[in-house]
């Protein structure tokens, strides 16, 4: 054994934090519970976690704050016609791609047309663009973006990362694919290098003059240096922040963020996350969970606020409508739907004819109440669940499934109960696991994962998104909301949280729109 | 086994029995072993018995409580008593365990004694197939077979012995060579036999304890493939109590619940070792031969 | 020379089946590419029918088969379903981690299965023997997750002496610890029942009359001799290095080949699983021949024998 004890002493040679501070600035170390990130082409992308690299180092032409407030951006302003088909944009003239190429309206209007070109294979923008027509530049730095039919939301998709203009000289040069890898921007840091399932490297951009004036910060970063990291495994992501090796790890697990915080060594942040909480949609076209009242039985059969708290500590609150607290648009009123309340789920099984058989487990006409949960995320929560809906007399089959079995069995409708979530800062996210016509059907896949068809909540929903005035929007939203929540069509489990903690050295940590990316270009020394 | 019981007339071999069973636990690491297979497999059969508590029950206000008295490993994030899990958990690593070696046994040595009593294309073409087989990490190829099957302890069993299979087959293949050419199969086919019946009659029995050896000597690594994959989250399903599988769950709460994955690697670990010395001794007194094929 | 050549030519059967069972093994696992390539991100069908035609997933399945061999033939591993990247580029960079965890661990293997062998193979059937060779069956008995995690526990997150992340050598060295002790196990008992035979031998017996210690017979002729075997089980052993790094890489959270194939293979990108197979059998049979020719210079009189 006496060579292991050798290499531990050379260990503690060799070992030195990575945290430094010198002449050159700060250089920071994002620990991401990711290892998978294949393109950072903004224009490509559909991954939060790419986004949280991309992020860094693009700018869009308007920019929303944390609360979704619309700032200035790359556009100085911006003006939307009065039957909502186009926006003409007024650019910045003073503002460079890292390769030194100026941006221009050319640069915006080579970005939105090669998203619309097959041959790129956006798997994200081209669907947020929306009925996107074409653009047209009406002077170096004024552009106008037309779309085929009227898009209220059109402005808004100008936020996302997902639009953000790319140098159209470094794509021709690089080609798509090369660009992917090594992406030129105009936002505040620049991508030195990648080493795939390890880290990022980005420096800071010296030129970075144009920041959107909710920041603290103007002019370059205070910080010279962002390594991104990729650690998969939390307690590892933990760990390393203790031995310094990072600064900021994003999904830190509750009992860390809890320790974390009682140290005095670190901060921690929690945001919930805008869009579809944590929730398990219930299947209603076949099986115990057509019938509505077993689902408002299951619904009534498991304490939320309870699980949510001893599954996070204190740290993530139960969810309780179908897009979270978040959101904008969110209806508080989904909070009275379905209490705990054990004896009223009894009632409601009684009523629909299942009854308590031996076992603890109720039957109907001699068959078990079989739920079948394959569940790919948080398997945590699905023993839980399990546990809590036994009580009520539900047998629920538990199948920690891969991506893959699990696209089969919602193809084939095999499934009584999944688990859904979604990251988006638009409560049009409800379009996706409620429109009748995202029902999915053998060869097609689609996320109205309950299956559940009416024309009333399609309409609600279609209405809602092309609303014109603040007031209808609302309403449509919150009655859209009501009736999901009449019809028990999910179970809302938990919100969704974004648990950041970094070292109490650093101030100016800031989450980005939809509070899943953080933004670091605020980023500086803490003043003690 | 009772003495007296034994047929009359067969003294000698009864002796040579005796005498093989002595040998066997001359060794003090075989009586070890002896003893704490017995043991799990007693604990795994009286389980219900024996449990303090409901291995499923949960009890969120006893959750990753720390070993006591009350707890003899602690609980887990559910409340669940992890010794309780653990005592019903050794019921499925053993018969996984037991499950797999007996597929991948069948399995390779059918097609061991198929390529290599036929022969000729046959043979040469099955035996580049077992080297790709051999070539390719167990572990990965049985991701591969989950990925088609799906996720499961029945469908890990069968993963497992898939890529076990290879080594099993390419022993009883280099087996029935062997017996092949030996006087007794050659004068049965020139009696005119068919091939499945001389397969059956005079190939099979001979290569029987080579079999047994290779199978005790690999039950070792199918208990830790299998955990391995449970491990991965591709065996095991809720609330099963797989030790893998546990293991899986108790690593995020590594540092607040460290007993979490103590316990159930430990047991592993244990069971792992006694099967493995058990097979070193029966390799020993049984075929010493044997080993140096596995 | 001539030899060499031929057990290479024994590559292409090997390659072809090889391929074969990848491609048919990948067509039915359930699932379509394009979806989990999205990762149930909410493209448009649109988007997913453009994703499609560009990976060639609107041809045939034989069309595709044949197209894939004439490629790979010339070369063209392909470009992977999800990175649009070219394969061979993608292992070349993941191939680095891989590597150095696997000669780490082998280096833990080979240095703890010398001393343990050689330790319990001087003095065969004593207590030291018996020890020696019970730490050798704990190191194959010894689920690699749990040592993995426990040596995070124990080094990294209780003590705080190795580093959890990061690439340097210091984080190379509990995942290696990891890797080391199975091969450490196998690798004893084969250099104990080596170094217990050639301790039999004539010339041996003769050092020894001559009176020699023992320390000094085993390491200055009976070791040399006695490697052979142990030799022959470390060209066996990089499929149980590519294994172990699956199991490593996860518990360490670390980069590499074994992660990047369990990705591929669950996410159905055909080509960077087809051209990872490719590489790993061609390394198998590479390592084989090496080691065979290795045994030339451990020991001449084989060499001559050799050829055939």
């Amino acid at each position: 054994m006496r060579p292991i004890h050798w290499t531990i002493a050379f260990a503690l040679v060799a070992g030195t934090p990575a945290f430094a501070q010198d002449a050159e600035g700060l250089t920071v170390v994002f620990a991401e519970d990711s290892n998978s990130d294949t393109t950072f082409d903004p224009r490509v992308t559909q991954s939060r976690h790419e986004e949280q690299v991309i992020t860094q180092m693009f700018d869009q032409l308007v920019v929303a704050d944390s609360t979704a407030k619309i700032y200035p951006g790359l556009a100085k302003s911006w003006e939307v016609s009065d039957d909502q088909t186009s926006i003409t944009f007024a650019l910045r003239d003073d503002v460079t791609f890292h390769d030194g190429t100026p941006f221009n309206a050319e640069a915006v209007k080579f970005t939105l047309d090669s998203i619309k070109d097959p041959a790129l294979g956006s798997q994200g923008a081209v669907d947020i663009m929306g009925p996107y027509a074409s653009s047209e530049v009406l002077d170096e730095f004024t552009i106008k973006v037309t779309y085929e039919r009227p898009f209220p939301a059109g402005l808004g998709t100008f936020t996302e990362n997902e639009l953000s203009p790319v140098s159209p000289t470094a794509v021709k040069e690089k080609g798509d694919n090369g660009f992917a890898q090594a992406p030129v921007g105009t936002g505040p840091f620049k991508f030195v290098s990648w080493e795939k399932g390890r880290e990022v490297v980005l420096e800071r951009n010296e030129d970075y003059n144009w920041a959107p004036e909710f920041m603290d910060n103007k002019g370059p970063s205070k910080v010279a240096r962002i390594i991104h990291r990729y650690v998969p495994d939390a307690s590892t992501r933990v760990a390393a922040l203790e031995a310094g090796e990072v600064q900021i790890t994003d999904l830190t697990p509750p009992l860390d963020m809890q320790r974390l915080s009682n140290s005095g060594d670190f901060k921690t942040v929690v945001a919930v996350a805008s869009g579809v909480p944590f929730s398990a949609p219930l299947n209603t076209s076949k099986g115990p969970f057509a019938d509505t009242k077993v689902r408002q039985a299951f619904m009534h059969s498991i304490n939320r606020p309870a699980l949510a708290d001893s599954l996070f500590f204190g740290f993530a609150d139960a969810a309780y409508g179908p897009i979270s607290s978040a959101t904008p648009e969110y209806f508080e009123g989904v909070e009275a739907y379905y209490p705990y309340d054990p004896d009223k789920a009894a009632a409601l099984l009684d009523e629909a004819g299942w009854t308590m058989g031996s076992g603890g487990i109720r039957e109907k006409d001699g068959a078990p109440l079989s739920i079948y949960f394959p569940a790919l995320m948080e398997p945590e929560s699905a023993v839980a669940l399990q546990a809590e809906a036994r009580k009520a007399g539900f047998d629920v089959t538990v199948e920690n499934v891969l991506k893959q079995k699990q696209d089969e069995l919602i193809l084939n409708n095999e499934y009584d109960m999944l688990v859904l979530r979604w990251v988006l800062n638009d409560p049009a996210v409800m379009v996706i696991p409620y429109h009748s016509r995202n029902i999915p059907e053998p060869g097609t896949f689609k996320f109205n994962w309950s299956r559940y068809s009416n024309p009333e909540l399609d309409k609600l929903l279609t209405d809602a998104a092309a609303a014109t005035t603040p007031q209808a929007r609302e309403q449509l939203y919150a009655d859209a909301q009501k009736l999901i929540m009449e019809e028990a069509l999910v179970l809302p489990i938990h919100d969704q949280i974004q648990s950041i903690a970094y070292s109490a050295d650093l101030d100016g940590i800031r989450f980005a729109p939809g509070n899943w990316q953080v933004r670091l270009y605020d980023v500086r020394p803490a003043a003690d | 086994m009772s003495v007296t019981a034994a047929p009359a007339g067969e003294p000698r071999r009864r002796s040579r029995r005796l005498r093989t069973v002595r040998r066997f636990f001359r060794h003090p690491g075989a009586t070890g072993a002896v003893v704490v297979l017995v043991l799990l497999v007693v604990g795994a059969i009286f389980a219900p018995l024996i449990a303090p508590y409901d291995f499923v029950a949960t009890d969120m206000l006893a959750r990753l409580k720390p070993p006591s008295a009350e707890h003899l490993f602690g609980t887990d994030l559910h409340g669940r008593d992890i010794f309780s899990r653990m005592l019903f958990g050794a019921r499925y690593s053993l018969a996984v365990g037991f499950a797999t070696v007996a597929l991948a046994l069948v399995v390779g040595a059918s097609v061991g004694i198929l390529i290599g009593y036929t022969g000729g294309r046959v043979d040469e073409w099955g035996s580049r197939f077992l080297d790709v087989l051999l070539g390719f990490p167990a572990i990965v190829m049985a991701i591969l077979v989950v990925a088609v099957l799906g996720v499961g302890l029945v469908n890990v069993v069968i993963a497992v012995a898939i890529s076990h299979m290879p080594r099993f087959a390419r022993v009883v293949r280099g087996a029935v060579l062997v017996t092949k050419e030996q006087l007794y199969v050659e004068s049965a086919q020139a009696l005119g036999a068919s091939r499945l019946r001389i397969m059956a009659r005079h190939v099979f029995p001979n290569i029987v304890p080579t079999l047994i050896v290779l199978g005790t000597l690999d039950l070792g690594n199918a208990i830790l493939g299998t955990a391995t994959l449970s491990f991965l989250g591709l065996g095991a399903q809720p609330p099963t109590p797989e030790w893998g599988a546990m293991l899986n769950s108790g690593r995020e709460y590594m540092r607040y619940a460290p007993w979490l994955m103590l316990f159930p690697g430990l047991a592993l670990f244990i069971t792992v070792m006694a099967v493995n010395l058990l097979g070193d001794r029966l390799a020993q007194v049984l075929d010493p031969r044997a080993k140096d094929r596995a | 020379m001539t030899y060499f050549l031929r057990r290479l030519i024994t590559i292409v059967p090997v390659l072809f089946i090889a391929w074969t069972l990848v491609f048919l093994v990948l067509q039915v696992i359930p699932g379509d590419p394009v979806n989990l390539m999205l990762a149930g991100r909410p493209a448009s069908e649109e988007v997913r029918a453009n994703e499609r035609k560009r990976l060639g997933l609107d041809r045939p399945v034989l069309e595709r088969y044949v197209l894939f061999l004439a490629n790979a033939a010339q070369g063209d591993l392909g470009e992977s379903y999800r990175t649009r990247q070219p394969v061979g580029t993608m292992i070349l960079e993941q191939a680095g981690p891989t590597l150095r965890l696997a000669l780490g661990g082998l280096i833990v293997g080979v240095v703890v299965g010398i001393v343990l062998g050689i330790l319990a193979g001087m003095r065969p059937n004593t207590w030291i023997d018996t020890t020696c060779m019970m730490l050798a069956l704990a190191g194959v008995s010894l689920p690699s997750f749990w040592i993995g995690m426990l040596l995070i526990y124990v080094f990294g997150m209780t003590l705080g002496w190795a580093p959890i992340v990061g690439g340097g050598f210091a984080a190379l060295i509990l995942p290696s610890i990891t890797v080391g002790l199975y091969i450490a196990g196998g690798f004893a008992r084969l250099v104990r029942s080596s170094i217990i035979e050639a301790l039999n031998q004539d010339y041996i017996r003769t050092a020894r009359a001559k009176g020699l210690g023992p320390a000094k017979v085993v390491l200055k002729h009976a070791l040399r001799n006695a490697m052979i075997p142990p030799v022959t089980l470390l060209g066996v052993q990089i499929a149980v290095l590519i294994g172990g790094a699956v199991v490593t890489e996860n518990v360490f959270a670390r980069p590499g080949l074994g992660t990047m194939l369990v990705q591929a293979v669950l996410s159905k990108d055909l080509p960077l699983v087809q051209a990872l197979v490719v590489y790993t059998t061609a390394a198998y049979v590479i390592i084989n021949v090496a080691i065979d020719m290795l045994y030339g210079l451990i020991d001449p009189r084989i060499a001559a024998g050799r050829g055939a």
